[in-house]
């Protein structure tokens, strides 16, 4: 067992992230997509990395936090709280069900289940026009405001102002999820992940730790697509597309499976490739392609593992160093 | 006489048309080695798969400590006292020697294996009778290594220790030597006589020496059925064992 770090650790190291990021990434706009995908490659990296479930539905997840938070600034008076909260949740209970079902089939059955799943989702919202907008897109989504009774109401008009709100709820979220990888839970995901068979035989009910984690992945990448909606001003039909799903599942294992620094990674180096290679060429997708191919030659591991080796090198206490000398 | 700690009753395993067993009926009495033999193929492995829930019972009883489990699932056997070890080792093979015993510690808890909100103690009863298990097994390792780097002969051991960990009152153990040196069956002799102090265990094996050597009681089955039954002394002697066995080294 590797000792966990404190948990003042990780919200430090998340709040050092999410305040320097905008100084260094080209806009606040960009800045803030990577918290939003960097918590949708958590959710991917809790189900995939942690447990061994290959979701291809993620998607499903984050256009229906789109929606949800769309929808209630739209029609209901909610704060911004509230809004974040009933999404998450929302996502939450959405994955029980995908991740009820999906869960009852192994192997590549499990992963055609979740992608049927998530194309369902994308039809329900191509077809329920009248709510979401169907091809258009949900219009006109609006910032819900922060309201301190009898204290102060904060509005997040401003690209810098909407960055801070997301960069609060990244650091939350992030906190309680690298929580929840340290705990129990996080050892009965690791220990399902290696040997389904010996996990159930030695006493646990396999299939309700799999729900458990499809709630958990649900509702923190619902709280992505919420996010991303009301730093759109819009709530796309693609959010919801197999694209979303493939995007949000590559930034996950470009990181590397099996640690969330590793998630955040991945975002980060997808979108700024992205972003880099756009202006570039206006064939930019060939490029980040390619890139993304040699990552996976190359870096197997995930770039998070390969950073990891890298500083291990430089500071000395290297893999091959350690084992060498507890053996000799 | 006293009643048997572990019973089966017309216990019945179908696989699609084929018996693998068929009306076994045996009684295990507490604190005793009870040896279960035969040639391969004869069905004992799947009477421990039965009776530690990994397949469902075609028809049958199972009772253990007076109690019906033939229905109940897979994972709640280990907290009713059911513990086994597999044939085929079956580990966390990235995980620690350690974290392997942890976990099967942990499972005793269901409720604490939901627990999401709180780091994993380095410190734990669980982790303190991890530490004692691995001592009384003699596999003398740093806890830290993967399970994946353990010699053979260690992981057969580390698959035994986990079976250890559930603290049962019936441990089913499922050829613990094959594979091992010879070198390495002493060893498992002492191991195997020292846990009579604590809890029932059940056999299965194919080194006819150890068997003689710890067993009280031994099973002989052929085809799916229990062909005798009697101590070592008294199966060594028996006709229909010799049959089953013609051609075997016994
Ligand atoms: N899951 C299964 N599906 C179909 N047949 C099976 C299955 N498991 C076992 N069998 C069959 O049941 C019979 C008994 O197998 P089992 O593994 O119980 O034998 P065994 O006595 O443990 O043998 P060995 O000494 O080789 O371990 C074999 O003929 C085997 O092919
Ligand atoms: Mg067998």
């Amino acid at each position: 067992m590797t000792r966990n770090f404190p948990l003042g650790f990780h919200i430090g190291a998340a709040t050092v992230f999410a305040f320097i990021l905008p100084f260094v990434v080209p806009s606040e706009v960009l800045a803030t997509e990577i918290l939003i995908f960097a918590l949708a490659a958590i959710g991917c990296n809790l189900l995939l990395g942690y447990t061994g479930l290959l979701s291809f539905g993620q998607a499903l997840f984050f256009g229906a936090g789109a929606y949800f938070a769309g929808l209630m600034s739209i029609h209901l008076p909610f704060g911004l709280f509230t809004v974040l909260l009933i999404s998450t949740i929302a996502g939450a209970a959405i994955a029980v069900i995908v991740g009820f079902f999906s869960i009852r089939r192994a192997g590549i059955y499990f992963v055609m289940l979740t992608l049927a799943f998530g194309q369902l989702g994308y039809y329900i919202a191509f077809l329920a026009e009248p709510l979401t907008g169907g091809e258009d897109g949900l219009l006109s989504v609006v910032r819900p405001s922060l309201t301190i009774p009898f204290i102060a109401k904060f509005d997040f008009a401003t690209n810098t102002s909407f960055y801070y709100v997301t960069a609060v709820t990244f650091v939350m979220a992030f906190t309680l999820l690298q929580r929840l990888v340290d705990s129990p839970l996080g050892s009965v995901l690791r220990a399902i992940k290696q040997n389904e068979a010996r996990a159930e035989a030695i006493g646990y009910q396999v299939r309700l730790y799999k729900i458990a984690v499809f709630a958990f992945s649900g509702a923190v990448t619902s709280l992505s697509g919420a996010l991303y909606a009301l730093m759109l001003n819009f709530a796309p039909l693609s959010n919801i597309d197999i694209e979303t799903s493939e995007v949000i599942l590559f930034m996950c294992v470009l990181g590397g499976l099996g640690s969330l620094y590793g998630s955040i990674l991945g975002a980060v180096i997808f979108l700024l490739a992205s972003d880099f290679f756009a202006e570039l060429w206006p064939r930019w997708m060939l490029l980040l392609g390619l890139m993304l191919v040699m990552i996976m030659l190359y870096m197997p591991g995930g770039l998070w593992k390969s950073v990891c080796s890298l500083f291990a090198r430089l500071s000395g206490t290297d893999d091959t160093v350690k084992k060498g000398g507890a053996n000799g | 006489m006293a009643d048997p700690i572990l019973q089966t009753i017309d216990l019945t395993k179908k696989y699609g048309d084929f018996f693998a067993n068929t009306e076994v009926s045996i009684n295990v009495m507490a604190d005793t080695i009870h040896g279960v033999i035969g040639p391969n193929g004869a069905g004992k492995t799947t009477l421990f798969n039965c009776l530690a829930g990994t397949v469902p019972l075609t028809s049958g009883k199972i009772r253990l400590d007076g109690r019906e489990i033939g229905k109940k699932p897979q994972h709640v056997r280990p907290l009713l006292g059911m513990g086994r070890s597999f044939q085929v080792t079956s580990l966390f093979s990235d995980l620690t020697v350690l974290e392997n015993l942890r976990l099967a510690s942990q499972a005793l808890q269901p409720a604490k294996g939901f627990v999401f909100w709180k780091s994993l103690p380095e410190v734990s009863a669980d982790i303190d009778y991890a530490h004692h298990v691995l001592k009384r097994i003699g596999l003398d390792i740093e806890t830290s290594t993967l399970a994946a780097s353990l010699s053979h002969g260690q992981q057969r051991l580390l698959e035994v220790a986990m079976a250890l960990m559930a603290r049962p009152k019936v441990l089913l153990l499922d050829e613990p030597t094959s594979g091992m040196g010879i070198d390495d069956v002493p060893q498992m002799i002492k191991l195997l006589r020292s846990l009579r102090k604590e809890c029932t265990v059940v056999l299965i094996e194919h080194n006819i020496h150890l068997v003689t050597e710890v067993c009280d009681i031994v099973t002989v089955m052929q085809l799916g059925t229990v062909i005798a039954e009697g101590t070592p002394a008294e199966i060594s002697a028996d006709e229909a064992v010799k049959t089953a066995y013609l051609g075997e080294d016994i």
